[in-house]
């Protein structure tokens, strides 16, 4: 069986990945490619760590084979803004958010999304949006104080929270 | 002198490496191990005078400091707390700081100070870090002092430099180095007193937080080496089963295979990615010979632990006489508990990158126990006397699972096996969940009894349940019964004149392994529970019953301390912060639970629980701890909702067995927490001087037994079995 030469675009770079059309995306960027922002989780589409957006559409990579995937462009959570200044990275930070950190591309990127169609979600939209995130960690309850958050930055500009540094 | 005097002495040693660097090095003195005594490494490399040495900071000549970390993270926020208490003792800024995570290389190759588990991390390592720290502060004072010529009294240190305002200079630290290259590191250097404080106590953000968010920080699985290969391994899906024999054929003509190898767990395939590894793996023809013994499904097992109930037992604990109190009681009550296997399940599934190479090994991968890796690899990849390192790396989550290292060994065998590579090694989800370490399961029987007034006259609690970890014997070496399965349950914090706890054990066919919360989440769920009927059925309400029990003088355990009085005050912070007594809407119901974690943190936890049709919600969760001093609230606070998320799980999943072999797949057959399920969570700590102690894994055990409690009281239904069953609930 012979490999096939795919090419997309990833956090707008134009790659190109010699692969089974079967192998999924995940894969491809990961250990083809060497995007590791991704992450892999369950291998089914049923975790969420492994979410890219396609414009405003969250994608399951590890669920996507290649061959369907080609000539498309996909967004990482390395994509999202390289200075994390996204109002999701900053709102992210600002409630500091992540604990072991693996599944937080799945929910800042369906984040992305939810904001995109409901730029002021209510409850019942956010549990919608990120029920198939799983977080083993728990970084529930602060997962939807920063959505509401970037939210709110998303409307207006403050600065930029660092880490190491106290919260409001 | 032998090991074990030079292992209790502080060793303080300054040297000069090439490239002016000053490095303090101070050796790590962990209270637990200096009661341990030494422990028995099977490597006898280390040099006479240098037991478990150890070098954190480094001093360079541009005034920045870099910080070995020497705990995983796994997003538990380790780094950034010892972070803080670094800087803070070195009176530099948090970002002048360069954090690295130590490897097991040079000064850190024997201790196990790079051990991270038992949420003891904080523990042990906060005075051996102040000191070095301090120390290397004051040398700092004392170097700019000998430059001056003036006394060490009229200098201060802030922000990394020495100022002394009386003389109006002052000078940086790296401007400082070669004048402190010719001093003695202070022996007990002034610790900075808690008043003078900068940054213990304040919240603060986790600095890889931007790394995390960005999508750049480096987990485990993200290590990447030039040339990399990636394995899966095929391992027997029957527990005790063996490899007969194999037929790869087809399996090597996927694309992108490169071996095929067998190595003890099962039979590994390499390729050029993770995915055609996986493919490869499908392919394989697999013929494998069944166990020894019969294979055991969850029924089987089920039935072993209940005949370990009513069989033989070990005392754990005991005091007065049991019968006596029991026949002496004016109420009898009995009830029967019971809990299931569990998974870790963390997001990032086990994995491990190899590398041998003519002149030594390389492993990087996440782990709670680089140590126990590093030796094992250096085993398996057979270089003799030739430099193996493990460079921990961060964790898509651990819970317990990475403290095993059956990963790093298959990678490790793998690399043997194709002629060094390096590879990786991935396990898939249904790897991780179908080839565990299980948290194992328990059956409970109680027994108390109630005098006239409704006091605590008598207890029995007998445990039956397998042992969990590989290093539950040791902790047998004051010639007392084995106590790790009763953890929870012999330490019981309420004074009973009569009591007895026993434990039966069941051997296990399935692996077992620590799991976040350990022994403690089935035995306090049981005691909780129980200590809760106990109060219904005294007419006393739940937190008074405790709070009358929680008296008498502080007890010494195996490991750390019991003082009931501490229970109490955290009890009663609970109780106020929950708004405890007061009314509350109906189908809503209020329950309490409350423990001290392996002798040192001490947790209440009240959940409010709204009891429906067939099912209930958990809608707030209030956790009062005292852990000592809080160095860091706002990871203290994660953690803590990290640990009620925890223990939320179990009250839902259940690894089944089936002709020896685990049910469970994946994240559809092995629920996890979902957001919309995750209560509101507050927190609360008692302000407390004393050295910090774990927050990790101590509210997981007193989750389950206060919604439990807290169903009772909305609904009258009580259930007594983890996972709760639908009948419970109905």
């Amino acid at each position: 069986m012979s490999l096939a030469l795919f090419r997309l675009v990833v956090d707008g770079r134009p790659r190109e990945a010699r692969a089974h059309p079967e192998m999924p995306l995940l894969w491809v960027l990961r250990d083809r490619l060497g995007v590791t922002a991704p992450k892999y989780g369950c291998g089914v589409g049923v975790c969420g760590a492994c979410t890219v957006l396609e414009g405003t559409e969250p994608v399951r990579s590890c669920i996507l084979p290649i061959g369907e995937a080609a000539g498309r462009s996909f967004t990482t959570l390395a994509g999202l803004a390289a200075d994390g200044s996204h109002p999701v990275q900053r709102a992210w930070l600002e409630e500091d958010v992540s604990q072991c950190g693996w599944c937080q591309g799945g929910m800042m990127l369906e984040t992305v999304a939810l904001l995109a169609e409901h730029p002021d979600p209510t409850d019942e939209q956010i549990d919608a949006a990120l029920y198939d995130v799983l977080c083993r960690c728990g970084s529930y309850a602060r997962v939807r104080k920063a959505v509401r958050a970037a939210a709110r930055m998303a409307s207006a500009a403050p600065p930029s929270p660092r880490s190491g540094e106290e919260p409001a | 002198m032998g090991r074990r005097d030079t292992s209790r002495r502080e060793f303080l040693r300054l040297a000069t490496l090439a490239g002016a660097s000053l490095v303090v090095s101070v050796s790590c003195r962990e209270p637990e191990a200096a009661a341990d005594g030494p422990r028995p490494f099977t490597d006898n490399a280390t040099p006479p005078g240098w037991l478990r040495p150890s070098a954190w900071l480094q001093i360079h000549p541009d005034g920045s400091v870099q910080f070995r970390l020497a705990k995983s993270e796994m997003g538990q926020g380790i780094h950034t707390a010892l972070s803080m208490i670094v800087a803070e003792e070195l009176a530099v800024d948090l970002a002048a700081l360069r954090p690295a995570q130590a490897s097991t290389r040079g000064f850190f190759n024997r201790s196990p100070i790079l051990d991270t588990n038992g949420s003891a991390s904080l523990l042990k390592s906060w005075q051996p870090l102040r000191e070095a720290a301090a120390a290397a502060r004051e040398l700092m004072i004392a170097a700019a002092a000998a430059s001056w010529q003036v006394p060490k009294r009229r200098l201060r240190a802030a922000a990394g430099e020495v100022v002394d305002e009386a003389g109006g200079r002052r000078a940086g630290y790296g401007e400082l180095l070669e004048a402190a290259s010719k001093l003695r590191v202070p022996r007990s250097p002034r610790l900075t007193p808690a008043r003078d404080y900068r940054l213990i106590g304040r919240p603060t953000r986790r600095l890889e937080g931007p790394s995390i968010v960005s999508g750049r920080e480096p987990f485990s699985l993200d290590a990447r080496a030039p040339g990399q290969l990636f394995a899966v391994v095929a391992r027997c899906p029957v527990f005790g089963g063996a490899l007969r024999r194999y037929d790869d054929r087809a399996a090597r003509r996927e694309p992108g295979v490169r071996h095929v190898v067998a190595i003890r767990s099962g039979v590994a395939v390499v390729a050029d990615s993770t995915w055609e590894a996986m493919r490869g793996r499908a392919a394989l023809e697999l013929d494998w010979s069944p166990p020894e013994r019969p294979a055991l499904d969850s029924a089987g097992f089920d039935a072993l632990l209940d005949a370990a109930l009513a069989g033989e037992a070990v005392v754990a604990r005991s005091t007065g006489a049991i019968e006596t109190g029991l026949a002496r009681s004016s109420r009898r009550i009995t009830a029967r508990y019971a809990t299931a296997f569990q998974a870790h399940a963390p997001m990032e599934p086990p994995n491990a990158l190899v590398h041998r190479r003519s002149d030594g090994g390389e492993v990087r991968c996440g782990t709670q126990s680089p140590h126990l890796a590093r030796a094992r690899a250096a085993r398996l990849l057979g270089l003799g006397s030739k430099p193996v390192v493990v460079q921990p790396m961060r964790m898509g989550g651990g819970f317990g699972r990475k403290e095993e290292v059956d990963y790093v060994e298959e990678a490790c065998e793998v690399a043997v096996a194709i002629g060094g590579g390096p590879v990786q090694l991935v396990w898939t989800r249904e790897d991780d969940l179908r080839h565990d370490h299980y948290h194992p399961p328990s059956r409970h029987r109680l027994e108390a009894g109630l005098d006239e007034r409704g006091g605590l006259l008598a207890w029995s609690h007998r445990v039956a349940s397998p042992w969990s970890g590989r290093f539950r014997r040791r902790t047998n070496r004051v010639g007392r019964p084995e106590i790790g399965g009763t953890l929870g349950a012999h330490d019981l914090p309420y004074e009973v004149p009569h009591l007895i706890v026993e434990h039966a054990e069941v051997r296990s066919p399935f692996p077992l392994g620590y799991w976040r919360g350990i022994e403690f989440q089935f035995n306090v769920f049981a005691v909780e529970s129980f200590v809760d009927e106990l109060a219904h059925a005294a007419g006393a309400d739940p937190v008074q019953f405790r709070r009358r029990a929680l008296v008498g003088p502080a007890r010494e355990l195996e490991r750390g301390r019991l003082d009931p009085a501490r229970l109490r005050a955290v009890l009663d912070l609970a109780a106020a912060r929950s708004d405890w007594g007061s009314p509350l809407p109906g189908g809503l119901g209020r329950g309490v639970a409350c423990h001290v974690f392996d002798g040192h943190t001490c947790c209440a936890l009240v959940a409010e629980v709204r009891a429906g049709a067939g099912g209930f919600r958990v809608e707030r969760v209030v956790v009062a701890l005292d852990c000592g001093r809080v160095i860091n609230p706002l990871s203290l606070a994660g953690n803590v909702e990290s640990a009620v998320a925890w223990g939320l799980s179990a009250l839902s999943s259940e690894i089944t067995f089936e002709g020896g072999r685990a049910v469970p797949s994946n994240f559809l057959d092995y629920p996890i927490l979902r957001l919309h399920e995750m209560p509101r969570v507050e927190v609360h700590t008692v302000e407390s001087e004393e050295a910090p102690s774990g927050t990790g894994e101590i509210p997981v055990p007193a989750v389950a037994p206060a919604v439990a409690n807290a169903l009772f009281a909305a609904s009258g239904r009580r259930p007594r079995s983890i996972p709760f069953r639908a009948e419970d609930l109905a």
